[in-house]
């Protein structure tokens, strides 16, 4: 009775709230959808349940293609948060509503009653109106009621969300006890990371309607790929490091890496978790069995029953930049979330203010991000380049790079576009449009070599793309960078050109806008192709306005050293002069 | 719901004659509210009572039980049953299609609900027989069909439905949209049809609203004046409503018979309103937490 | 955490539709509905004002205008405005008063004043306009006493405005009660641990914050103070040009046979009726609970 999910999204006004989902549950397997509220996981369990439309992609139930199937015929239970008892009714009739609905007969029909009312623990309570049970003992009655008819499969939303703590635990045992026995195939949706923890056979984290990463809850809470996973299920220390193939390197530490972490490229910036548990304090730095990275003074101390909780700050490592528990902006010092087991927290005490020394007992290198995002300038408050960057790299689930480190690397220099846009995603410069105005004059010889994103205010993440291509450009690379925008945004794209006042449709045209709105659409982008005639850069800022697009794509070939800027003059030239209202991309590719 | 605070004691409310609370001016404002609600409400009301009750038992039954008066209690109560009962089946489909269906003009037709409250009963009054005289709008395509609404009881009716239906729509549109569409949706997830649904999960919960949209309306409708002596016709026993024997009395100074009639007609009200309240207890403990 | 992108899940609603799918009706079921409900409201209450409309511009724009400038519908149209003038204010002062005590005490007997407010929605305005004649009449309790002095009420204006008072009586209170009481006293409390006086909380705490509501029970006790026909035409007399109301007013022609000029000053009536729905619906937009469809009696009109 296994569920296989194909692709599947939802939209709202445009708007996924669930994205491509794909996804395989084996039979009898208690799988648990993890995410914050907003990340579409319960509109993900209502689609499976036919409680939501599908707008693309399909549902399969035990090998059936369910997706236009209505709920009442998909041989599921369904648990509510709000339990959705009938009011009107005793429990007992609660319970054998399912078993009325298809004309069991009432003998049958009171024995599985008594049956799932012992089950669940309410052996007796049949003739009680659900206004006079707890909320558990609802929450109970609503399982029962849900796996009167033997469903196949057991969809539970939010199901202990409104009960309190203690009841919450005890439920989480009672249910995964019964979907035991019953043999049901569960799917499970929450926003508590110890109840998904503790629940799944395997966990599916999803954030922003998508669905970022499946695993065994071990696995995951101890490997993520992403930021995202890794800080959602459970605290997580999370730093900026170099890594190479068998180590990580903080500072001037080595630290070696476990065989099952993915190979780095020698000298790769990289995302490195330390899980709290992860690391070593002691007073005395001979009995350190750990790699020491440095003293920390205690700043907190807290008990929270088996562990107790500490905070270090310790100084400054170069080349280390604090990614998680996220500080003030411009600190560069690292704040340490430690947890130790409760036994050495009394034999060896600390207090605080207490200097200690800081190692690593183990620790795990996040998969690159998709994008890398360099702030340029940006430290001036209220710089909209730093909003948007933020949002967008979230969004795109990339990372920023801050000033402090740009700085190091000289963002002009930085732009290896052809090895970065097919190793490693690719990588960004984002700068106010103050920043892009003042430095057209300092680039010197060279105009910068990656992609560069201005934005002129504030701006919301995009939801509408305009890409302007000028035909016959080679590499296209700029429809490509849009397409991975577009495609993890889940946003629309028009494919635009923009030809002389009074000439006609030249046919290499029409097939050259084909040819790029199919590398968009074959990712599933949503995609339209448009040609306008007169001025480019009047008619680029009218179709932003008219098309009501949120951010400009435009490809600026490199010519190499020496190029003529081509920011100052040309169409370029006179779309940052103008101001558009919107970000801008300017996506650089290599002159073959 | 009137909210309880928790007394800081712990001590049942009602024990004392007042919750301690840090705000001032209760005194001064319970004084004025009893005062202005004994002189406008209260007194006048009792006067009423009083007057009817100086008859004396013998000559107040007399009068009530006079079989002028007779007949027209049974018409007011009788065509304000019927005309409840038919707003409480269509009141129902308005406020379902009004609440649950997305149509052009919704809107619209959600605010026309309330024109019979904001609408002069003499205005409508005159309106609906304008309509219904045979030679009206509506007339003139019934009485072809021999059907005739002006002048008779089924005019009484329809001015009564005018007045009534808002009351019951009013009542039941917040109820039909506080329905948890979880319970639909769990009833549809256990296997069961649409109508199945509607019958044994939707309408239940909906009774105490509906009940209360009927009292209201029926309440309402055994008052009224102003909609209905244009269109009744007034004729003694055949369409002559209590109301309008009340004013008959008081323009022939037979106050004393005035004072019973409305004495009658109080108290009906009255348990109206009483049955009002009952029932939004019940429809509480529908919706309540239980526990 | 990341930042709520989306509206919460359980709200969303696909375009159209009011409910989530599973609570869907068949497409018959749903087109047979609006249609009953189209033709019944449409039978109901779009008819009789098309009707009031027509009937009125029946004899042209002239005799329209001369039957609503009629010296006798411009005495009719000041006592009834002097009503309002009257109900409006004194409403809204007992209102304030009442729902102070209602809406911020907890005390006995507090269900029984709350009930004696609603009461006069459920009197008949015939029985309304009789208890003042029973009391104040020549035959009344206090009609020899009146006399003696040469005072009248019934019959005359006073009697009219008290009239009206005792039926637009519950419109402020009912509202800023209910309003009062889902509010809470918490804002006025932290007022009051601030050092504030009972009249600045009142001031600029608690009526600020019940505008609207006040502003809605305004507006439904205006219409009513204005459309009253049952109680004021019982203590009215029908003297012409002194104790006519509008409503009155409309009778009278109506039954003279002078149809249109009735349906000339029943048109008045109809666009105050429609302007006070507009207004009531701004007010709605506003409150946050739609006073008007919460649980509970409407509030009525004869």
């Amino acid at each position: 009775m296994s569920i296989q999910l194909d692709g599947l999204t939802k939209r709202y006004g445009g708007l996924a709230v669930v994205s491509r989902v794909s996804l395989d549950i084996a039979n009898g397997e208690m799988f648990v959808l993890l995410g914050p509220s907003g990340s579409g996981k319960s509109t993900l369990l209502r689609m499976i349940a036919g409680l939501a439309e599908v707008d693309e992609g399909r549902v399969w139930l035990d090998g059936r293609d369910v997706t236009h199937v209505s709920p009442s015929k998909r041989g599921i239970g369904f648990v509510f948060q709000s339990y959705a008892l009938f009011r009107n009714m005793t429990v007992a009739d609660n319970v054998e509503f399912s078993l009325r609905v298809r004309g069991t007969r009432p003998d049958v029909r009171r024995r599985r009653r008594e049956e799932l009312l012992e089950l669940v623990g309410l052996a007796g309570f049949g003739e009680r109106r659900p206004a006079q049970l707890s909320g558990g003992q609802q929450q109970r009655v609503a399982l029962a009621r849900a796996l009167a008819d033997a469903p196949a499969f057991l969809l539970l939303d939010e199901p202990f969300g409104a009960l309190d703590a203690r009841i919450r635990t005890e439920l989480r045992q009672t249910l995964r006890r019964i979907q035991r026995e019953c043999r049901v195939t569960a799917v499970f949706v929450t926003h508590d990371q110890e109840e998904a923890l503790e629940l799944a056979d395997r966990i599916g984290v999803m954030n922003f309607g998508r669905l970022l990463e499946v695993g065994a809850p071990q696995e995951l809470y101890l490997r993520p790929r992403s930021a995202f996973v890794a800080g959602f299920l459970g605290v997580s220390n999370l730093v900026v490091g170099e890594s190479t193939p068998t180590s990580v390197r903080l500072g001037s530490v080595d630290l070696p890496l476990g065989t099952e972490t993915p190979v780095q490229p020698r000298g790769q910036r990289a995302q490195i978790l330390l899980r709290p548990e992860d690391l070593e304090i002691r007073a005395d730095r001979e009995h350190m069995r750990s790699a020491v990275i440095g003293v920390g003074r205690v700043e907190e101390r807290g008990f929270s029953g088996p562990v107790e909780r500490l905070r270090i700050r310790l100084d400054p490592i170069p080349g280390v930049r604090q990614v998680a528990p996220a500080l003030p902006y411009g600190a560069s010092e690292l704040v340490f979330e430690v947890t130790r087991p409760q036994p050495e927290a009394v034999a060896r005490t600390v207090k605080r203010g207490d200097m200690v020394w800081v190692g690593v007992r183990r620790c795990h290198v996040l998969a690159p991000a998709s994008v890398e995002i360099t702030l340029f300038g940006g430290t001036r408050p209220g710089s909209h380049a730093r909003d948007f960057a933020g949002r967008f790299a979230e969004s795109l689930h990339g990372s920023v790079r801050y000033p402090d480190e740009a700085a190091l690397l000289d963002p002009m220099q930085t732009g290896d576009t052809a090895s970065q846009s097919e190793v490693v995603g690719f990588g960004l410069t984002a700068m106010d449009f103050e920043d892009a105005e003042a430095r057209q004059g300092e680039f010197g010889p060279g105009a910068p070599m990656g992609h560069v994103l201005v934005v002129p205010g504030p701006s919301e993440v995009p939801r509408r793309l305009l890409i302007c291509v000028a035909v016959g450009e080679p590499g296209k690379v700029d429809v490509r960078v849009a397409e991975r925008i577009a495609w993890r945004l889940d946003a629309e794209a028009t494919v635009m050109t923009v030809l002389p006042e009074g000439k006609g449709v030249p046919e290499h045209v029409t097939r050259f806008l084909e040819a790029s709105a199919r590398v968009l659409s074959s990712r599933g982008v949503r995609t339209r192709t448009l040609i306008r005639h007169g001025s480019p850069s009047s008619e680029v800022l009218s179709e932003i306005k008219e098309g009501g697009h949120d951010l400009l794509v435009v490809g600026a070939p490199f010519r190499g050293p020496g190029e003529p800027h081509p920011f100052r003059g040309g169409v370029m030239g006179r779309l940052l002069r103008e101001r558009p209202s919107v970000p801008m991309l300017i996506v650089r590719s290599q002159e073959s | 719901m009137k909210r309880k605070p928790a007394s800081p004691g712990g001590r049942p409310p009602g024990r004392r004659l007042r919750e301690h609370s840090v705000l001032p001016g209760f005194g001064l404002s319970l004084g004025l509210s009893l005062t202005y609600t004994s002189l406008i409400v209260l007194i006048p009301l009792a006067a009423l009572v009083l007057r009817s009750s100086s008859l004396g038992w013998h000559d107040f039954w007399e009068v009530a039980l006079e079989p002028r008066v007779l007949a027209s209690f049974r018409l007011s109560f009788g065509a304000a049953f019927v005309a409840a009962a038919l707003n409480t089946v269509f009141g129902f489909v308005v406020a379902w299609t009004l609440t649950r269906y997305r149509f052009p003009g919704r809107r619209l037709l959600d605010a026309l609900v309330d024109l019979p409250f904001a609408l002069p009963t003499a205005v409508s009054g005159i309106a609906l027989t304008a309509l219904f005289v045979p030679d009206g709008w509506v007339g003139r395509i019934l009485e072809p069909l021999g059907i005739n609404i002006a002048f008779t009881r089924a005019g009484i009716v329809i001015a009564l439905i005018l007045i009534g239906m808002p009351f019951v729509v009013r009542t039941l549109q917040p109820a039909i949209a506080n329905l948890p569409a979880e319970l639909e949706e769990a009833a549809a997830t256990l296997g069961a049809s649409r109508l199945r649904t509607v019958a044994r999960v939707v309408l239940p919960p909906l009774m105490p609203a509906m009940l209360t949209g009927f009292t209201l309306a029926f309440a309402r409708a055994i008052g009224e004046y102003g909609s209905v002596i244009f269109i009744a016709g007034n004729l003694p026993f055949r369409t002559e409503i209590a109301p309008l024997v009340i004013v008959m009395k008081l323009e022939q100074f037979d106050y004393g018979g005035a004072a019973a009639i409305g004495t009658v007609m109080l108290a009906a009200s009255f348990l109206l309103l009483l049955a009002v309240n009952l029932l939004q207890l019940w429809s509480r403990r529908w919706s309540g937490a239980g526990i | 955490m990341t930042p709520e992108p989306f509206v919460a899940h359980a709200n969303l609603r696909a375009p159209g539709q009011a409910v989530p799918m599973g609570a869907r009706d068949p497409a018959w079921v749903r087109r047979s509905l609006i249609g009953v409900t189209v033709t019944f409201l449409g039978s109901l209450l779009i008819a009789p004002l098309a009707l009031i409309l027509t009937q009125a511009f029946a004899r042209g724009w002239s005799f329209y205008a001369s039957a609503i400038t009629d010296p006798e519908a411009l005495s009719a149209i000041r006592l009834t405005l002097l009503a309002a003038a009257v109900a409006v204010p004194v409403n809204v002062a007992f209102g304030i008063a009442a729902a102070w005590c209602l809406g911020k005490f907890e005390f006995r007997g507090k269900g029984v004043l709350t009930t004696l407010i609603d009461l006069p929605f459920a009197v008949s305005p015939v029985i309304a306009g009789m208890v003042f004649v029973l009391l104040f009449g020549l035959g009344g309790w206090l009609g020899p006493l009146l006399d003696r002095y040469d005072m009248r009420i019934v019959y005359a204006v006073p009697g009219i405005l008290i009239a009206t008072l005792f039926v637009t009586f519950p419109f402020v209170a009912r509202e800023l009660v209910h309003l009062m009481e889902t509010q809470g006293v918490q804002e006025e409390e932290a007022a009051r641990l601030m050092g504030a006086s009972g009249w600045t909380i009142l001031t600029r705490i608690t009526l600020p914050n019940a505008r609207w509501a006040l502003f809605y029970g305004i507006v439904l006790c205006n219409a009513r103070a204005m459309g009253e026909f049952g109680a004021v035409s019982v203590v009215s007399g029908h003297i012409r040009g002194r104790t006519n109301t509008l409503p009155l007013h409309v009778e009278i022609l109506y039954n003279e046979y002078n149809y249109v000029a009735a349906f000339a000053v029943a048109s008045v009536l109809m666009g105050l009726a429609i302007v006070t729905l507009v207004l009531k619906a701004i007010a709605e937009r506003h409150v946050a609970e739609r006073p008007s469809v919460r649980p509970g009696p409407p509030p009525g009109h004869p």
